[in-house]
């Protein structure tokens, strides 16, 4: 009887309380749940990326290389003397742990390992014992240790933990970037063969058809095809998009998910009924194309090397096609890639001559801040459309929707694109509250699966990842009444659903340019009963 | 433990200069050689540091941006957070430098009494690292006066400033305080917070415990054991000079002091201290924002790269494409072969 | 005495010990900064679990019905069932309130009391493992649900928009 009372004692043999050691000292253990599946080798052979092979995490061998180490050492070394980031971030952190309650992987599940000063310490660690003098001849007592294979396996199941969001570099008094280092782990993981599926096939994919998802011409055509069915059934108008259009003004390029997955797909259809508004109304002259049809670009989650591969096409699709500019759909890392490498990965080699700084031939707004790279993104191009008085819109059709916003990580930290979409927001909805400050623009919370960490198989780590995000999505759900989650990223469209279904069932998520959709009026246009998610609209009054 | 290590680490480095300097009589190596030699560690450390630092390429234009990007006239940028023009980045890296205001925006969101969202701050890192940093730099200035003859007017200045208080004698200096308490708490948090204990590394406590131990066999040489400045300033003077002298009459202690001193600048290139001038050269802090704006160059090729190029795409999808009503660049019968 | 009383009057002592119960199953670093800050925000788990605890152990010392605990308990739950625990782990927080409240009643009661408050502990405690389960298994269920749903919505749609299923269409 007695034993009932001590329940404690009954779960103390299966309590997870790990003994008090050093970090060093952890083994790391690979959880179901919070890593995703080994590359297939076919997708790593088809780009001819370094060492293809089968493996299973987990299990002991990973098949690496004899001389992987080798590989890894010649690899770190190339990369210190490419990357005044890498060199300088191996250096220069005194570890004053500013950026170690920043990581929503950390604040979602209480991994050590996931505060952004211990996941670089993984790599500074080696750096310290394999690379610096001082490492080698005082070891531990330097903070140095080995390569090993147990440090090689800590490093692909943590930095294949972190959706390089960038928010603890905000924090960091020398502005440290994890990004920057999970990239270079992935780069040097990425040596020896050791990607995940999840990445490296969409990689495959883009290169080959153009997209993540593989899809191939006639297919895409027939999806967007789709969508002007669904379009002409509630509006009674029938959008004409172009497809590879030569000598169209501008070549538009967004992520494929947003051609492929709910709810990306009601923002697809808002691109679409935009277009037609502004081909009817003022001419304008935007084609789409199938071989340039990927605006995300995983590559970036494999090497700086692939990025520059899968971008290179949207330079080429615009020179092949005349376009004098390229404008951007709703993406998070794609704008990452777009503002900060495009120019200076494939600018010299494929932007072609004829290319002018982007123009709005519909207001004549010079994008200067594009002056360069030629690229603009959607939400700028509304804002500046809705600015001139160019769009007929009516607030009334998202009357059901109360909005808060969630600032996609990349668009924000990587780029600045903060308020355009809130000032189009202001024109489209009436019901908008933001989330507290601290959870939005530069310190916006990433949701969750960032990075190409969105399968299917790592859905616990996601969750706790999408926590802290949800909970600010529930503070506001539950004081003001939310109900629609506002995002720019197509990322966030495949993530946040499953993370509000979970965290916070009653609020649903979409994208800018789906309230663009339902909010603007064609001259004669039939009168809307549904929105674009075919949902019954409130009444004229509300 | 880690904490414990280092703490013996300077007792023994305090020991090893209180039997050389003291009982083994070693006056010149510890009040010239190891002096003379740390300074030199210390600047071509330094320097070959920095110099290597620089010798690796900027590949990217990587700045995290902390603010609303320049794009369209009428939405208000933020230059400071996310400049586009050179001055602007040269505001954010003084403010970065000299205020550290990455530091500064560690806010703490929460709600009061469940009701209210409050911001309320955790800026005590912010508040503890610039305290140190600052009386740091000011009594490194104060300490000028011994390699200066006469003492520029700057620094007597700040040396009154900084006795203002007019307490005991000789008077007490208020960098001194805010100092050892900056240090204090910098090594407290370190030890408290379970987060930042669990990050520490002997070479974070380390030095720590130096610059303790430097400031402490300071403030006793100047308020306790009192050491004869005369001589004391007559040995840096020798130094700086090149006409190296021991003076009779300096206390052990003094020599101690040193030897920490000299320590601490031939660790310095070798740790994380490098964080003085890594700082500088941070990407992701210094560096224009408008990226797509101004192209940026990157000073190495990708070797071999393999593109997928538009051709070689139609070459394969070219009979679906044209089923569907595509454009395509090359007809069908030409292609189909 | 009754079981509410003991709960009202001792509710500070029984948050902090159930809270710590919860706390213990992470790894150090990790359960010290879920019971560091108050921060809604920034340390979400850790203020779920205190908060709700909390409204937990008032409503059972106001004599409420277990049922009125749902949505305290489902959000405690609805994290703990993401973080890799085993079902046991998971959900050993609850019985292990058994042990914290028994052994303060036999602390700070008399006697004659104990047979009557622990039975109606045993009592509460089975109530709350047994709605637990079922909130728990409920959010299992969603994730594995997301989990399906997502394969059948990428291969359905695939198929569908490749045109392949207009006859299953045109049967419908």
């Amino acid at each position: 009887m007695s034993d009932l009372l001590r329940p404690e004692a009954l779960f103390a043999s299966i309590d997870y309380n790990p003994p008090k050691t050093d970090w060093m000292d952890v083994p790391v253990e690979i959880k179901p749940g919070r890593y995703c599946y080994a590359a297939n080798p076919d997708s790593v052979n088809y780009l001819g990326l370094p060492h293809a092979h089968k493996w299973n995490p987990l299990e002991d061998d990973w098949g690496l290389p004899e001389n992987w180490q080798e590989i890894i050492f010649n690899g770190i070394r190339e990369r210190l003397h490419k990357y005044r980031s890498f060199k300088i971030f191996m250096d220069i952190c005194v570890r004053c742990g500013a950026c170690a309650d920043k990581c929503h992987y950390f604040i979602g599940s209480g991994d050590p390992k996931n505060m952004p000063v211990l996941r670089a310490e993984l790599l500074r660690s080696v750096y310290r014992g394999e690379f610096t003098t001082f490492g080698k001849i005082f070891g531990r007592f330097a903070g140095g240790r080995k390569l090993t294979s147990e440090v090689l396996k800590e490093w692909w199941y943590y930095f294949f933990q972190c959706s390089e969001c960038r928010r603890c570099s905000v924090f960091c008094p020398y502005g440290i970037d994890t990004a920057e280092i999970t990239i270079m782990g992935r780069e040097l993981l990425n040596l020896l063969g050791l990607n995940i599926d999840w990445i490296a096939t969409p990689v495959a994919n883009c290169y080959r058809t153009g997209n993540h998802l593989g899809i191939q011409p006639h297919a895409f055509f027939d999806m967007l095809d789709f969508f002007c069915d669904d379009i002409e059934d509630i509006t009674g108008i029938r959008p004409e998009p172009s497809f590879n259009k030569k000598g169209a003004d501008i070549l538009f390029i967004t992520p494929s998910g947003d051609v492929f997955a709910d709810p990306g797909t009601y923002t697809c259809m808002g691109y679409l009924i935009l277009f037609e508004y502004l081909k009817r109304e003022y001419g304008l002259d935007v084609t789409w194309s199938t071989y340039a049809s990927e605006g995300g670009n995983f590559g970036f989650f494999t090497s700086h090397e692939t990025m520059k591969r899968l971008n290179s096409k949207m330079y080429m699709e615009a020179e092949r096609l005349g376009a004098k500019w390229i404008l951007g759909g709703e993406c998070g890392h794609m704008w990452r890639v777009i503002h900060q490498y495009m120019d200076t990965l494939n600018g010299p080699d494929f932007q072609a001559a004829h290319m002018e700084t982007p123009v709005n031939p519909i207001t004549g707004t010079v994008f200067k801040n594009a002056a360069s790279t030629k690229m603009v993104h959607i939400a700028e191009f509304t804002a500046d459309l809705i600015k001139n008085g160019k769009l007929n819109l009516n607030k009334k059709r998202n009357a059901n929707v109360h909005l808060t916003w969630h600032d996609s990580c990349n668009p924000a930290r990587g780029m600045g694109l903060l308020d355009e979409p809130r000032y189009v927001i202001k024109h489209v909805v009436d019901k908008f509250t933001e989330m507290p400050q601290g959870t939005i623009r530069e310190q916006t919370f990433c949701c969750g699966g960032g990075a190409g960490l969105n399968a299917g198989e790592n859905d616990e780590l996601r969750m706790m990842g999408g926590l802290p995000r949800a909970n600010a999505v529930k503070y506001v759900h539950e004081k003001y009444g939310v109900n629609m989650l506002g995002c720019v990223c197509a990322i966030d469209r495949a993530v946040l659903p499953n993370s509000m279904e979970y965290w916070v069932p009653e609020v649903d998520v979409c994208g800018l340019h789906e309230l663009v959709g339902n909010a603007l009026v064609f001259p004669g246009e039939q009168e809307r009963e549904t929105d674009l998610r075919g949902e019954d609209l409130p009444g004229e009054d509300g | 433990m880690k904490a414990l290590y280092s703490l013996f680490l300077v007792f023994a480095l305090a020991a090893i200069a209180l039997v050389g300097a003291g009982a083994l009589g070693m006056e010149h190596v510890f009040g010239l050689y190891i002096p003379f030699l740390a300074v030199a560690v210390f600047v071509v450390g330094f320097c070959l540091k920095v110099v290597g630092w620089g010798r690796s390429a900027v590949p990217f234009c990587i700045p995290t941006t902390c603010g609303q990007q320049e794009s369209l006239p009428w939405i208000k940028q933020n230059s400071i957070d996310n400049p586009s023009t050179t001055g602007g980045v040269v505001m954010r890296m003084i403010l970065e430098v000299l205020l550290f205001r990455s530091l500064f925006r560690n806010t703490k969101v929460d709600l009061h009494k469940g009701t209210r969202v409050t911001y309320g701050s955790s800026k005590w890192l912010w508040l503890g690292a610039l305290a140190f940093h600052y009386a740091f730099l000011v009594i490194v200035i104060r300490h000028m006066r011994f390699f200066a003859e006469p003492v520029p007017g700057l620094i007597s200045g700040i040396e009154t400033l900084d006795s203002i208080l007019q307490i005991g004698a000789p008077t007490l200096y208020l960098t001194d305080l805010v100092f050892v308490a900056a240090v204090t708490y910098l090594f407290l948090r370190r030890v408290v917070v379970p987060q930042i204990r669990y990050i520490s590394q002997v070479q974070d406590y380390f030095p720590l415990f130096l610059i303790l131990g430097i400031a402490f066999t300071g403030i006793f040489m100047r308020y306790f054991v009192k050491s004869d400045i005369i001589s004391v300033k007559e040995l840096t003077m020798g130094l700086v000079t090149f006409s190296w002298v021991i003076p009779e009459g300096i206390g052990v202690l003094f020599y101690i002091h040193l030897f920490l001193v000299s320590v601490l600048l031939m660790y310095f290139p070798l740790s994380k201290l490098m964080h003085m001038g890594g700082v500088f050269l941070s990407p992701t802090r210094n560096m224009n924002c408008a990226s797509r704006k101004f192209r940026h160059i990157n000073p190495w090729k990708f070797e071999n790269v393999q593109y997928h190029t538009y051709p070689e795409y139609e070459d394969e999808f070219r009979e679906k494409m044209v089923e569907t009503g595509l454009p395509v660049d090359k007809p069908l019968e030409e292609g189909a072969e | 005495m009754k079981l509410e009383n003991f709960f009202a009057d001792h509710h500070k002592y029984l948050c902090s010990q159930w809270t710590e119960a919860i706390i213990k199953t992470y790894p150090e670093e990790g359960g010290k900064f879920f019971s560091s800050t108050s921060s809604q925000f920034s340390n979400p788990v850790g203020h779920t679990f205190r908060s709700n605890i909390e409204r937990i152990v008032l409503a059972v010392a106001k004599g409420t019905d277990v049922a009125a605990c749902t949505q305290d308990l489902d959000e405690i739950l609805r994290i703990r069932a993401v973080q890799g625990f085993s079902p046991a782990v998971a959900l050993g927080f609850i019985p292990a309130l058994r042990n914290i409240v028994s052994q303060h009643i036999i602390e700070k009661c008399p006697a004659e009391t104990h047979v009557a408050l622990l039975g109606d502990l045993n009592i509460l405690v089975d109530q709350l493992v047994l709605l637990g389960f079922d909130l728990y298994m409920q959010c299992r269920e969603l994730l594995w649900r997301q989990k399906a749903n997502q394969l059948y919505s990428r291969t359905h749609k695939l198929l569908e928009r490749a045109n392949l299923l207009q006859g299953e269409e045109a049967a419908e």
